[in-house]
């Protein structure tokens, strides 16, 4: 893909963001001129860019949109929800056909209906605003163009109207800066197919000539033509806006002709202009006197047959006959055949572009300040990022050969010295980590940003009302941890919308104001982020959620008697569990809230869910800040080295191994008052060993809080805790879900950091 | 492209490009005041629409068309014949 393409998406991508931000935003304030203008000129530029490239059906339909933004922009008409749902969807077809050009190279042709289509619905709702195109109005247009057609001509279109060829009025008016986009509008009309009369008029009188600026175009291209509607169209696709077309209307000149005989004047003009074209294909031919004279003597019958004036026919022949060509008999049809033009009729839309001009100055974006920010490829940044942390890992290597330079060869001057490198080094490498997170660093806005959006569209869908009110927007975390929260985000608050909030009428019912409300923050707190999402809505049924699980075998008699509410409401985690009774298009699919917990854990964050029946419900994720540098705890069992996710770690302790009971197979010991199971790990690792007791026989447990329960780990040691760059298993191990990744340790050893949430289930 | 004055007729050949519609512009203002100028566009093969405007707004009469047809057509449908 040429670079010119790939900014053109990558800008395209952030204006249509912009794009559908402002459209939300001037529909809460449709009287927002400040608004209103960023977004006309977002999607000039967006025009702008796109008329760089082939991509007719983008063009036509941002072209569709922008007309539309300036109809409502100079107040013709108002702005209301159709209009933002229309220009909403436009923006929609824009992306798509962004994703093609970037999977395919080049937009999906296919689409060009729907374009077309989204063009229409653009266009007819600036025109039921501002009723331009009335079919009155039309008639008086059309009424006007034929004014300048002779009376003959018009006989003839009625001749082709009468042959069912539906002859079509073509009027284009170049814009005026057209030359300056490569255009040659003269060259564009004259390609038109099937013109039986055209005319070049000046769109407004000629300046002086010293005066003239040839580079302004200012003409007006008028023909007939007998070719379909459909192929007009596509001729002038690129230039739609510039061109009316309307059907001639039957029997356009009839009246005139009262007192001739209409058709044989168009039969014999026919005849001659079938001799001008069996002439001209001769042209390159060898010369036959014997053909010319026989064309000039048709030509002569015919208009002898209708009366009309052949004097200098005669003259012609001569001047063909003697040059051994037929271009001058060719050129005396030209001028009786086509009637030269009539007096030009003053534009409609002469002095549009002028007023244009003058209301909008400079209304081009160029003029912008430079941008101090630099756009970079994510791989770019992410290559920076793990060269950092293989500088992390050999900065690692250090303390271990300041060991080797003392232990093994003797030198403590040089360990001295090479400790001292390592705590320069270790400066330079932690402000570098910091500061490649900076620049990963991304505010949760880039996923709020869809909501706005997408919580009006549901709500419209279902009939509901609600406010979204969007907090700490600014808040950041890594670009990663942004990016995956974005799919199970759209989850609940697509859960809230469907399940939680009601119907205005049952809110009132309930003695609640008619429209809910969503709100969705983010803050910081400590190395986490926390998203909450919270709705006033009905709220959870802990009830009804106990009994759902039941029905559903997800838990059993017992647990129903002694759960409590809190710990039933977070029963919609389970997988398999949803509660719509009908399966929408929106949520419950049956793979609900359990996704979500799987791609919050994926993430190393947890999920908290809060909620009031009647009030409403309270959904809270804490994620890491960054998932970059892990901070885990080095342990031994079974005579091997693991890595243990610290922020899972509640406490390590020694248990005496008489203080552990047995409760039927399972062990578990009672600490501060709690009964912790204990798991050993060699057990969990299918290792055959026993884990290893210390001398005061005492079992070494990593306690571990794992979605809310205290588990007890037991292994054989502890070790000390380490910033790992953690990597994902790769290939085969990628499947193996008790190991959370892999790190390369210091000495250059690997180190399998496990996963306890998926070991201990 | 070739525009030069010959026997006080314009005479065009080849293409008339649109880079060429500034010298179209000054060739006819030199010639000066007079009123209806003269042009041969028989060697055009193809004249651009800033040219075209230009010698309509000079008021040019063709005494000789191009010998494409369309370009013909839509030449006598623009300027006047010089008779």
């Amino acid at each position: 893909m040429n670079p010119v393409l790939q900014q053109f998406l990558l800008e395209s991508r952030d204006g249509l963001e912009g794009i559908a931000a402002s459209l939300l935003a001037l529909e809460r304030d449709p009287a927002n001129a400040v608004l209103m203008d960023e977004l006309f000129r977002v999607v000039h530029t967006l025009k702008g860019n796109c008329g760089l490239f082939e991509f007719p059906d983008m063009f036509r339909v941002i072209h569709a949109a922008e007309d539309l933004m300036s109809a409502v922009r100079d107040g013709r008409i108002a702005y209301d929800r159709d209009m933002a749902d229309a220009l909403l969807d436009a923006m929609d077809f824009v992306a798509e056909q962004l994703d093609d050009v970037e999977t395919a190279g080049a937009p999906d042709v296919a689409q060009a209906p729907a374009s077309g289509a989204l063009a229409t619905r653009l266009r007819a709702l600036v025109e039921d605003g501002t009723c331009a195109a009335t079919a009155a109005e039309v008639d008086v247009r059309m009424a006007a163009a034929l004014a300048l057609a002779p009376a003959p001509l018009r006989a003839e279109w009625d001749r082709l109207a009468a042959a069912g060829h539906a002859p079509l009025w073509v009027e284009y008016a170049p814009e005026s800066e057209c030359f300056f986009k490569g255009e040659d509008p003269l060259y564009q009309a004259m390609q038109l197919p099937g013109t039986v009369w055209q005319q070049v008029a000046p769109a407004e009188a000629w300046a002086a000539l010293p005066a003239l600026d040839a580079y302004r175009c200012n003409l007006l291209f008028q023909a007939v033509t007998t070719a379909s509607r459909a192929e007009v169209d596509t001729h002038f696709r690129y230039v739609p806006e510039q061109v009316w077309i309307a059907p001639l209307p039957a029997a356009a000149g009839a009246a005139d002709l009262a007192a001739r005989d209409p058709e044989l004047a168009a039969e014999a003009l026919a005849i001659v202009q079938a001799q001008r074209d069996a002439l001209w294909t001769d042209a390159d031919a060898p010369f036959v006197p014997g053909r010319l004279k026989g064309a000039v003597a048709t030509i002569r019958a015919c208009m002898a047959a209708v009366g009309r004036d052949v004097a200098d026919l005669d003259a012609c022949e001569a001047d063909a006959l003697a040059r051994a060509h037929a271009a001058p008999v060719l050129a005396w049809i030209e001028r009786h055949a086509q009637q030269p033009a009539a007096v030009p009729a003053p534009a409609p839309a002469a002095d549009a572009p002028t007023a244009e001009l003058a209301q909008n100055p400079g209304r081009r974006a160029d003029d912008h300040p430079a941008s101090r920010v630099l756009k970079v490829e994510q791989t770019k940044v992410d290559r920076l990022m793990n060269l950092i942390g293989e500088m992390v890992v050999a900065r690692n290597g250090l303390p271990y050969l300041a060991a080797r330079a003392e232990d093994q060869y003797g030198v403590r001057e040089l360990s001295r010295e090479i400790k001292a490198q390592h705590a320069v080094i270790n400066r330079i490498v932690e402000e570098m980590q910091d500061a490649i997170m900076q620049v990963r660093m991304t505010p949760v806005s880039f996923v709020f940003q869809r909501f706005p959006r997408l919580v009006r569209d549901i709500a419209r869908r279902l009939g509901k009302e609600v406010d979204l009110v969007l907090e700490g927007e600014s808040t950041e975390a890594d670009k990663n941890v942004i990016e995956a929260l974005a799919d199970p985000l759209v989850h609940i608050v697509r859960n809230s919308l469907d399940h939680g909030l009601e119907t205005p009428a049952e809110r009132l019912a309930a003695g609640k104001p008619a429209c809910g409300r969503l709100t969705i923050g983010a803050r910081q707190e400590a190395d986490r982020v926390l998203i909450e999402v919270a709705d006033d809505g009905r709220g959870i049924d802990p009830a009804r959620i106990k009994q759902k699980a039941y029905a559903k075998g997800l838990i059993d008699e017992a647990a129903l008697e002694r759960m409590g509410d809190q710990e039933a409401v977070n029963l919609v985690f389970l997988p398999g569990f949803s509660t719509a009774e009908q399966v929408s298009d929106l949520s419950g699919r049956g793979v609900g809230m359990d996704a979500v917990r799987s791609a919050v854990d994926k993430l190393g964050g947890s999920v908290r869910l809060e909620s009031k029946p009647g009030q409403g419900t309270r959904l809270q994720l804490s994620l890491p800040l960054s998932m970059a540098v892990t901070s885990v705890m080095i342990i031994e069992s079974g005579g091997a080295q693991y890595g243990i996710p610290m922020d899972l770690v509640v406490e390590t302790v020694r248990i005496p191994a008489a203080s552990v009971h047995a409760i039927r197979q399972h062990q578990a010991a009672v600490l501060r008052g709690r009964i912790v199971p204990l798991r050993s790990l060699n057990g969990l690792l299918c290792t055959d060993r026993p884990q290893r007791r210390n001398d005061q026989d005492e079992l070494a447990t990593l306690v571990l809080r794992i979605h809310g329960q205290y588990v007890g780990l037991v292994i054989d040691d502890f070790r000390e805790v380490v910033e790992v760059i953690l990597k994902p298993m790769a290939g085969i191990l990628g499947s193996l879900a008790a190991y959370a990744g892999s790190a390369l340790l210091g000495d250059g050893s690997v180190l399998m950091v496990i996963n306890p949430k998926e070991l201990l289930q | 492209m070739t525009i030069e004055w010959k026997d006080g007729v314009l005479r065009c050949g080849g293409v008339l490009a649109v880079d060429d519609a500034e010298q179209l512009l000054q060739l006819l203002l030199d010639a000066g005041a007079d009123a209806a100028p003269g042009a041969d566009l028989a060697a055009c093969e193809h004249v651009h629409s800033a040219c075209l405007q230009v010698l309509m707004a000079a008021r040019v009469r063709v005494a000789a068309w191009p010998a494409h047809p369309a370009l013909a057509a839509w030449l006598r449908a623009a300027l006047p014949e010089q008779t």
